[in-house]
């Protein structure tokens, strides 16, 4: 084991290996800065050039390209609410407002800090978890997936505490909308008013870009002023974000662990890990009124468990053969055309490479934490350019986006049309981000459950996985309640 | 009964439910199942949220009784309602011209063109105006045409004078 180690960093430590992994790092976190080129695009662009590479080079242009896409689209996030990818919708919540609050610098300083943190958890459970994670996800089937997507489901009920039944409608049309498109089971044609574009379905970053970036942008035009509320960008934010993370640690530590599990599930996605996050901190948290107002803690936690996530999803692309995402699943097919023979074999003579892959993912980290941190000052004058400057091009931005989804100018009246939608969400009081995990999870949901019907008929439900999942949920659902109760039980007891 | 734009919304939600239930009926029921139970959920809930909308305007409720919106950005403040719902207006006209002008005169020349046109007419230089529209230019020539090689959408000035891709 130590001898595999040392030759994994002895291999990785020459100045080619290196500089493939700073010039990957430096792609992917561009990519990730702008909405619409990072991501499974980008990494399919690069792909045949990865290909010509030597193994040891291959991984770490690779690793630094593929798991430093949510590091450099919290800018976007967090400065014009455009998620640049879908593993940083969660962090718009608190990000933007914070942004407008004057607080851009410590909101990305903190979420640069636990990105680096989540990241290095990530890559630390890769190492960990490889011998006995077998057992565990094996015995993870259809029927414990189905039950781990309700669970995420039934959070937006505790989540949307404001409107529980706006919340709970709004993931549901989040669900429905996910539903437009082909059926795969049947074959049968859902919504598609006899138009071929919509047979492939909606686009999540056309829902993405419609249902927050859009409005938003409406919204600042509308009142034709800067993203910030506040003139002044002040001076401390940096070291507040560090402080933030450093005092919120075990939040850190926890929506890390939850992003590299939920990374580890394959064909959970890896684009609810933020969403799961979020949610855990809204539950788990003391004081939680300002959450969606600009709390950092809403950006520690989506942040934490989105670069965890490449760890985990990394361990069943390895371990298993079996790609949890586009993005790792495009990996699996680099990684084979170098050498590498992802699956079983890999944790024997092959087990060199996984010490590479894991000192590449750490070093990715903390390099692109570095470049992010180096540039918070320049890109936090963002939020004080004027409207003119900002909506034409993020306007811009978002087209090119929505078309880069089938590469149709039907993307772009689909965009509109969803705009439409999220902007009288936004002025009817509608929270919009339940139907974007909605969308998220409805395809996983319906297939899940359906292969749990398939495969086992109704015994399903009787599996130990399935009733203590089921458990969680009910604990996740009534907690809300029982602590609404406590509180109500305690200000009585005030009063008398 | 004072019926309010918001109540309008929660019905023309209630419609859409209420029409994809209508359509997945029609469906075999592995297709349709998903829709049937949950959209008939969403239905239910729709209209018990505006009973209580209604009910409490009626009651009087104050808003201020009314818990804050979870998982949703905070509204902005507005100052001018009036000035807003003109922006809000403009922004729109805004939106649909750029899509008429992408369908007639192709993206690759429209967003720029668009960018140059609302930087200017809201109070930018013409040097900014023209950096600006040159800078999303240069993005859409160096990425979409030169590493993604992308085909750009037909237009009607692109039909007419044979330049589509």
């Amino acid at each position: 084991m130590f001898e595999a180690f040392y030759l994994g960093l002895s291999t990785l430590a020459s100045p080619e290996a290196l500089a493939f992994l700073v010039l990957g790092v430096v792609l992917g976190l561009w990519g990730g800065a702008l909405p619409g080129v990072g991501g499974p695009a980008q990494l399919a662009v690069l792909l045949p050039f990865a290909m010509l590479m030597e193994p040891v080079n291959a991984i770490a242009f690779l690793i630094g390209v593929t798991t430093v896409g949510n590091t450099g689209n919290t800018f976007t996030s967090v400065l014009v609410a455009v998620p640049g990818g879908s593993g940083s919708q969660a962090t718009v919540l608190d990000g933007y407002p914070m942004a407008r609050n004057g607080e851009a610098r410590r909101a990305l300083s903190a979420a640069f800090m636990v990105s680096m943190l989540g990241g290095l958890i990530g890559a630390s459970l890769l190492f960990a978890s490889i011998p006995v994670l077998k057992p565990i996800v094996r015995s993870f089937g259809s029927p414990e997936l189905f039950l781990f997507t309700i669970w995420g489901l039934s959070m937006i009920g505790t989540m949307s505490a404001g409107a529980p039944l706006k919340g709970l409608t709004a993931a549901i049309l989040g669900v429905l909308l996910s539903t437009v498109g082909q059926d795969v089971k049947s074959g049968t044609m859902r919504f598609d008013f006899e138009a071929p574009y919509l047979w492939e379905g909606i686009s999540v970053v056309l829902i993405s870009l419609s249902i927050f970036a859009i409005p938003e942008m409406i919204a600042l035009a509308a009142r034709k002023r800067m993203v910030a509320d506040v003139n002044d960008i002040g001076t401390t934010g940096i070291w507040q974000g560090i402080k933030d993370a450093i005092r919120h640690k075990w939040l850190v530590v926890r929506s890390a662990v939850i992003g590299t599990w939920v990374g580890i599930m394959p064909g959970l996605g890896s684009d609810v890990a933020d969403w799961f996050a979020y949610a855990h901190a809204k539950q788990t948290e003391k004081n939680t009124e300002n959450f969606g107002r600009g709390d950092v803690r809403g950006v520690i936690a989506p942040e934490s468990s989105n670069n965890a996530k490449e760890g985990g999803a990394l361990i069943t692309t390895l371990a298993f053969g079996i790609p949890g995402s586009t993005s790792m699943a495009l990996l699996l097919i680099a990684f084979v055309a170098v050498g590498l023979t992802p699956g079983p074999d890999m944790l024997g003579n092959q087990i060199h490479y996984i010490f590479i892959i894991v000192i590449a993912l750490a070093l990715s980290q903390i390099l692109a934490s570095g470049i992010c941190w180096a540039m918070i000052r320049p890109a936090a004058y963002v939020c004080f350019f004027p409207f003119y400057v900002l909506v034409p091009i993020i306007v811009s931005l978002c087209f090119l986006s929505a078309f880069s989804a089938h590469f149709s100018i039907y993307d772009i009246a689909a965009l509109l049309v969803l705009s439409l939608l999220g902007y009288f969400m936004k002025i009817n009081g509608w929270p919009r981000a339940p139907i974007v995990l909605g969308f998220v999870l409805g395809p996983k949901v319906e297939l899940y459950l359906w292969l749990s019907i398939a495969r086992y008929d109704m015994e399903w439900i009787w599996r130990p996985g399935v009733i203590i999942l089921f458990s969680l949920i009910t604990i996740t659902l009534l907690f809300p309640a029982y602590t609404a109760w406590r509180r109500g039980t305690a200000e009585i007891g005030t009063k008398e | 009964m004072q019926v309010r734009g918001s109540d309008w919304f929660t019905v023309f939600i209630i419609l859409m439910l209420g029409l994809a239930i209508y359509t997945a009926t029609s469906w075999p029921l592995r297709a349709s199942i998903i829709v049937l139970v949950l959209g008939s959920a969403g239905l239910f809930m729709a209209v018990v949220q505006l009973a209580f909308d209604i009910r409490a305007r009626h009651l009087k409720i104050s808003p201020r009784s009314t818990p804050r919106l979870a998982m949703e950005l905070p509204a902005t403040e507005s100052k001018n309602p009036k000035e807003d719902l003109l922006g809000t207006l403009e922004i729109w006209v805004w939106l649909l011209g750029l899509f008429l002008a992408i369908y007639v005169i192709g993206l690759r020349i429209a967003l720029p063109l668009f960018v140059l046109s609302y930087a200017r007419l809201y109070g930018a230089s013409w040097r900014l105006s023209v950096f600006l529209a040159a800078l999303i230019g240069a993005f859409m020539f160096g990425i979409y045409d030169n590493i993604m090689h992308v085909y750009w959408p037909d237009s009607i000035l692109g039909n007419l004078l044979d330049l589509n891709d």
